[in-house]
Formats: C-alpha cells, sequence, structure tokens
C-alpha cells in the first residue's frame, strides 16, 4: 500500500557498536507536523540526520510517497534540516544565505522569494547584513527562511530554539508553528521540552533509548 | 509547487537502493586520494626506496659492505656526532630565546607588537643560502663581527639554525600561551607562589605540549639543516646532509653516498616521529585552551621583554642589515656596483646571468607552487572527510603520516634520488627542466597541507550538511561553502609554496642543469669563489632572492590576514 508523505520504517542508527537508533518506524503526512520528544541522548537528532541522509541507516529504510530514498544522497532528498544553531554560512549575508537553496531560479525570481521569505520571518530589509551582526534569535529566523526557500517536501528541525533564551523561545514557538503550517510542509520537530512539543505539532511522538516508545495526538 | 512536487519523476529516477547513489561521491574521494599518492610514489618514495637499495647493492649482489664500510669509518661517526650536536644545540638555543619571544609576542600586549611578530617570522620563509650569506657577511673575517673568528664554527651554524628556527618556537608557543586562563596564575599567586614559582609550576606545565612539539620540529629541521650547513660549515663543520653532497658531488662516491643517506633517513624517521606524536598532544591541547587572552606589561615581564628586544636586534637583524649593507659597498664606495653586476655572468664564472638565473627560478616556482598546492589541496580535501569504514580511517592515518614524510626526509636525500632513478627507462627526465619543479613540489609538499588543513578541519562538518540538505551537491558544497571559508588559508600556503620554492637549494643544487642554473644556486656558486666582485654579487644575488620572497610571503600574509596559528 502506498503512503503519502514520509515513511520511516524499523530505521536503525548505529554508531560502531553503539545503537543510537533502534528499528523506529514512523509517518508523516504532508502538511503534518510530528514533534519527537526526548532527553539528550535519546537518539531524536541520529533519527533526524537518520532521515535527512546524514547518517547511513543500518537497517530499515526511508520512502516518500512510495519510493524508496534510503540510499538516496541528502541534496537529491527534497528534505531540509534546520540545525539546533542555524550553521548560517558566515561567508555569505542574510540573503545569500537564504537564497543558497534556490540558486537554479533566475536572478529575479530568486530575489523575489528572498525578500518574500525576510517579510515572513519578520527580518524584512535585512538582506545585507552580515551573519555575525545577527542576535541568535535572528539569526535563528534566518535559519528558517533559508530552510524555507526551497519549498522542501519535508522540513527537519533539530532543536531549532534551545540555544535562546526561555522569553524569546517561548514568544517563537507560537510564530515558528504559524510559519511552518503555513508553508504546508510535512515536518518533524524535535525537542527536549514537552510544552513545546504539544504547542507545535499534531501529534508527538516520545523517543528513549533510541525507541520510539508511543505516538500521542497533541 | 515546489521543485520537488514537480520534480517528482525526478525522485523515482533514483533506482530505489541502487547503489551508485549512496557511493557517488566516493569515486571523487578516491580519485582526489589517488593522484598525490601516486605523485609521491613515483616522484618520492621510489626514488627514496631506489637510494636506499643502492646503498646494499653493488652493481651484482646484494652486500653489506657499503654500509659496513661507511658506518666503521670515524669520519662517519664524526659527521653523525656532529649532525646530533648542532641538531641539540640549536633546538636548545631555539626554545631558549623563542619561548620568552612566544611570552613576549603573545602574551602580552603593547604597540608595534604586530611589527615585532612580523619581523620574527620573516627568517623562517627565507631561503638557506640567504640566511648563510647573510650570517657569512657577518662573522666573515672581514665583516664587523670578524674578530670573533667565528666564520665555519659550530657556533656560527647554530646561530644560523636558531635564527631559522626562533619563530617556529614563538608561534607554536605563542598561540597556546596566548589561549591559557591568566586567571591560573593569579590563583597561584594568592595561594602564595612567587612568579617563578607560578610560572615553573602552573604556566609551563601548560606550555608543554607546545614546546614539546615545537622542539622536535626544530630538531627535525636542523638535523635536515643542508644550505646554511655548506655555507657556513666550511671544511670543518659539516652534517650528514653536506656529506652525501660531498661525497657525491667532489668525490663521485654514489654508494658511500646511498649509505650516509640511510643513516639520515633514520635519524629524520625517529624525529618525524617524535615530531608527529608531539603534535598530536599539542592539537589535543589548542583544542582546550580558550580565546585569546593579552596582558599589559608587568615588572615580571621584564627579563623577557629584554631577551626578546636582545634576539630580534642581535640575531635577527643584525645579519639581514649587514648582508644589505655590505651588498652596498663595491670597490668605489657605497653604490649599486654590485646590483648592476648582476646582468653579466661574473666574468664567465657563471653559464648565464643572475638576472637570467632569477628568471630561471621564477618560472620553476610558479610550476613548483602550482604542482604543491593542486596536490595539497587535494590531500587535504581528503584528510579533512571522516569516513565512516575503519577501511577508510585507517587509510586516511596512512595518508597523514605518509605526506609528512618529505618534512623530514631531506631535500638532498630527494635530489641525489632523483638522480639515480629518473634518468632511464621508463622515465627519463633527467634532462628535462621539469624535474627541479617537481623536486621542490616535493618539499613544499608538507608546508601545504599543514597550512589548508586545519583551516579545513576548522569548517564545521555541519555547514557542509546545511548545504547538503539545501538540495546542494558535493561538488556544489565544496566550491560555495568549503573554498570561500578556505581562502584564508589558500593565500597562505600558495605564499608558502612559491616561498619555498623560490629559495629551495638541497634538492636543486643536485638537478639544475649547468645551462639553467637557479638564484640559490648561482648564489651559492658566486659565495664559493674568492674574489671581491664575486662576493659582492653573491650578496646582491641574496638580498634580491630576500626581497623576493619577503615579497611573496608578505603578499599571501595580506591575502590570509588575521589567521594566527601554531605550526
Amino acid at each position: 500500500m502506498m503512503t503519502y508523505g514520509l515513511e520511516v520504517e524499523r530505521a536503525t542508527v548505529r554508531y560502531g557498536t553503539f545503537t543510537a537508533v533502534d528499528e523506529v518506524s514512523l509517518s508523516v503526512a504532508p502538511g503534518e507536523i510530528l514533534a519527537l520528544q526526548g532527553e539528550s541522548g535519546s537518539g531524536k537528532s541520529s533519527l533526524l540526520r537518520g532521515i535527512a541522509g546524514l547518517e547511513p541507516l543500518a537497517s530499515g529504510s526511508i520512502r516518500w510517497n512510495g519510493t524508496d530514498l534510503t540510499h538516496t544522497p541528502t541534496h537529491l532528498r527534497g528534505f531540509v534540516l534546520m540545525f539546533q544553531d542555524g550553521q548560517l554560512f558566515p561567508h555569505l549575508d542574510v540573503a545569500g544565505n537564504i537564497a543558497y537553496g534556490i540558486s537554479q531560479l533566475p536572478r529575479r525570481e530568486r530575489e523575489a522569494r528572498t525578500a518574500e521569505l525576510l517579510v515572513l520571518v519578520g527580518l524584512e530589509g535585512y538582506g545585507k547584513r552580515r551573519i555575525t551582526e545577527l542576535s541568535g534569535g535572528q539569526a535563528q529566523r534566518v535559519a528558517l527562511a533559508r530552510s524555507l526557500a526551497p519549498q522542501p517536501r519535508m522540513l527537519l528541525l533539530d532543536e531549532p530554539l534551545s540555544s535562546l533564551d526561555k522569553g524569546l523561545r517561548e514568544r517563537l514557538v507560537g510564530e515558528l508553528g504559524t510559519i511552518i503550517r503555513g508553508s504546508g510542509t510535512a515536518s518533524i520537530y524535535v525537542t527536549h521540552d514537552e510544552d513545546e512539543a504539544f504547542t507545535l505539532a499534531d501529534r508527538v511522538g516520545v523517543l528513549k533509548d533510541g525507541r520510539l516508545l508511543r505516538v500521542t495526538t497533541a | 509547487m515546489s521543485r520537488y512536487q514537480r520534480s517528482g519523476a525526478g525522485a523515482t529516477t533514483t533506482r530505489p537502493g541502487s547503489l551508485w547513489a549512496a557511493a557517488s561521491f566516493k569515486p571523487v574521494w578516491a580519485i582526489a586520494a589517488l593522484i598525490p599518492l601516486a605523485f609521491l610514489a613515483v616522484f618520492f618514495v621510489w626514488p627514496v626506496l631506489a637510494l636506499v637499495t643502492r646503498g646494499f647493492y653493488d652493481s651484482e649482489s646484494w652486500t653489506l659492505t657499503n654500509v659496513a664500510e661507511v658506518l666503521g669509518s670515524a669520519r662517519t661517526w664524526r659527521i653523525i656526532r656532529q649532525t646530533l650536536t648542532l641538531a641539540v644545540l640549536g633546538t636548545l638555543g631555539s626554545l631558549a630565546l623563542g619561548v620568552p619571544g612566544a611570552y613576549v609576542l603573545y602574551r602580552l600586549s603593547f604597540r608595534g607588537q604586530k611589527l615585532l611578530r612580523a619581523i620574527a617570522t620573516v627568517p623562517f620563509v627565507l631561503p638557506s643560502v640567504v640566511v648563510g650569506v647573510a650570517f657569512r657577511s657577518l662573522l666573515a673575517d672581514s665583516g664587523p663581527l670578524g674578530f670573533l673568528k667565528l666564520d665555519g664554527t659550530l657556533v656560527a651554524v647554530v646561530a644560523a639554525l636558531v635564527f631559522f628556527n626562533y619563530s617556529v618556537v614563538v608561534r607554536s608557543v605563542g598561540v597556546l600561551w596566548a589561549g591559557l586562563d591568566p586567571r591560573q596564575v593569579e590563583a597561584a599567586a594568592t595561594l602564595g607562589a612567587p612568579p617563578p614559582r607560578a610560572f615553573l609550576t602552573v604556566t609551563l606545565p601548560a606550555l608543554a605540549p607546545a614546546i614539546a612539539s615545537a622542539a622536535a620540529l626544530v630538531f627535525l629541521f636542523c638535523a635536515s639543516a643542508f644550505g646554511v650547513v655548506l655555507i657556513l660549515g666550511g671544511s670543518r663543520t659539516g652534517t650528514v646532509e653536506t656529506e652525501i653532497w660531498y661525497q657525491t658531488t667532489a668525490l663521485l662516491n654514489l654508494p658511500a653516498a646511498a649509505a650516509l643517506s640511510i643513516v639520515q633517513l633514520v635519524i629524520v624517521v625517529a624525529s618525524l616521529w617524535l615530531s608527529n606524536t608531539a603534535r598530536a598532544r599539542q592539537e589535543r591541547a589548542l583544542r582546550l585552551a580558550g580565546s585569546p587572552k593579552q596582558l599589559p606589561i608587568t615588572k615580571t615581564g621584564i627579563p623577557a621583554i629584554c631577551c626578546t628586544a636582545l634576539t630580534v636586534a642581535g640575531l635577527l637583524l643584525a645579519p639581514l642589515l649587514t648582508l644589505v649593507w655590505r651588498s652596498l659597498q663595491t670597490r668605489t664606495g657605497l653604490g649599486f656596483g654590485n646590483y648592476a653586476l648582476l646582468a653579466t655572468n661574473a666574468n664567465g664564472n657563471l653559464s648565464v646571468s643572475v638576472w637570467r638565473a632569477a628568471a630561471n627560478s621564477l618560472v620553476t616556482g610558479v610550476v613548483a607552487m602550482l604542482l604543491a598546492v593542486v596536490l595539497g589541496g587535494c590531500v587535504s580535501f581528503v584528510l579533512s572527510r571522516t569516513p565512516v569504514s575503519r577501511w577508510g580511517r585507517t587509510l586516511l592515518r596512512f595518508t597523514d603520516s605518509v605526506f609528512m614524510l618529505p618534512l623530514g626526509v631531506s631535500a638532498v636525500t630527494v635530489g641525489f634520488g632523483f638522480l639515480i632513478t629518473l634518468n632511464r627507462p621508463p622515465l627519463d627526465l633527467r634532462t628535462s627542466w621539469i624535474l627541479i619543479p617537481i623536486a621542490q613540489a616535493i618539499v613544499a609538499l608538507p608546508l601545504v597541507v599543514r597550512t589548508l588543513l586545519p583551516t579545513w578541519r576548522a569548517i564545521d562538518p555541519r555547514l557542509r550538511e546545511a548545504a547538503a540538505t539545501l538540495g546542494a551537491s558535493p561538488g556544489r558544497v565544496l566550491a560555495t561553502v568549503e573554498l570561500p571559508l578556505l581562502s584564508r588559508g589558500l593565500g597562505l600556503a600558495v605564499g608558502f609554496a612559491f616561498a619555498t620554492s623560490l629559495g629551495e637549494f638541497g634538492a636543486t643544487s643536485f638537478l639544475a642543469r649547468p645551462d639553467r642554473p637557479t638564484l640559490p644556486v648561482v648564489v651559492y656558486k658566486l659565495i664559493s669563489r674568492p674574489g671581491v666582485d664575486n662576493l659582492g654579487m653573491a650578496l646582491a644575488a641574496a638580498v634580491v632572492l630576500a626581497l623576493a620572497t619577503a615579497i611573496v610571503m608578505a603578499l599571501a600574509e595580506l591575502l590570509g590576514r588575521g589567521e594566527e596559528r601554531g605550526w
């Protein structure tokens, strides 16, 4: 039977002899947000990296709309990963970072899309800023805009707010949820914060010692 | 509509489970590793192995006679002793002056520090013949310090070795020192330790990894020094290197030279192993060090400041200034007469004019630089990856140490090895000038890798991953993320490679054909001939060579601005 969206089946990620992710199966439909919650070391980041193709699966498979992507290189998967600390390119300005994933578009379209995304994340007019001039919250907004620019079929977010202080985090959670939902992209949101998981997601999965314990509807 | 939804068909063209998709990057990886390895095998391992074999083979059968004969002679042991003495004294001298220098130039903060650091860095990149000629101009009987009667003595050679390696210690120790937390010493002070005790019990142990690493590297450089020893040592002071040269060029005793090369190989491999162990420890220490913190000048720093001022003025500047000053002295008083003579061939002493030789140097230097940077770039690219498989990791470690080998294996050995291997089919390059840039590239290769690799490894792998998830292919990641971030290291690497090739003397002296000499070869020819004009021209040519190197390095520093790191 073909499932729409992402389907992960019995995915296992190993580092040497250590099993970080142990036969996890899950699915995410287009437009749906799945939160994965767990302590540090529970394997949630490893699972995300496995789905993105940054770690090879020791066993199991990853499919999109029924097509097997288990052995497809990262850059051909169309899954964007937003890192905990943004990982903005230091040699490019804000606009350059956002446009990185849409370099194949004609210049005019690319600039229009960049401007549109800057407005979306509330940083209108910041295009020429250097990365080093941004605050932590602004940097993560740029990282989000950069991730959304290529209109990925899957958005993977690895604790995108955890490096920010509490007040800012609470303000951004709602905003982030609205933006992701508005994009209509299937998303996996990894966090160690239960409140954050339930605020944002349609469903919440709990990971412990590399195993998916349960998935509940938020 | 997203490009992935639009290109839904594109996703299905990646056949499910197809191997090429997962393995698509590996051929590139393998090619990048194999090209430099092949180059190294043909132009380094083969000549060196052939040389070693020559020592054990007397055209008919395997024999230990050559080696036994060489090892049995008192002369050999005197030379080995002298080599080790020079290396030990050179290392101790560099440490004794370099550690205070590291404190003053990196830990303290004062106006003019940048300039002093630049002055301290210059000697390392100066060609060895320039250093030899500069010290000779200072210490020779006719020079300002001639009354000390140091010309041709061990002291003269050691001073020149310290001159060369001072910056290695200063930079390596200084970068770590600047990163130490000053509160550790403050804590020791509040516990009642006077400054000397705090230094010995807190600071020195923390600096130990950098000191050990610098010491091992300096020992390696001193033990394989050639040009300075040849020029300054005269007939009394020599090393295994100069002895190999003497046996080959003066006595044409190739078996003895080959046996001596084996001795040198043993010394070098041992110190290289030491240096590698020490370097790993230093890299760990550097990772743990904090961001640089510089302190204002206090009373406790005065001895170190005096020591450094004396070193910079007396050891670094005096020989160079004397060189320039004496190059301007002619029969008819001060002037550029010696420089005017550079357009001539010194009354037939040289086969071409000095300017012609300088042009040869530039051409070979550019070719050698391109070779070294491209190959070193490939090596650094491969070494900056972290392969998943154990096989890959083993290959990586192997590659890493193999490419450091030319750092220690003396240039003389490389040159001599080329002579006896690349002179007949399948590879007859004996008459081709390309041999010289190839040898120079081999010598420069480790420096290029040592400059590029740390910058490359410092790039957060997650930046590459972020680019990949945004749809960038590995090639595009390399072009749009890694190369722009590498530009600084690349500038320095280009400079080092070019400067090293310009000044390379050890290998070139074996390989340069009489009708196509390079500038260092010409300088050596002139300084070893008697006559006022020959000396004057040697001094002027050395100044030209020094200036060319300095300009190259200044440009490179400009390109690689802001980068400070240990060796």
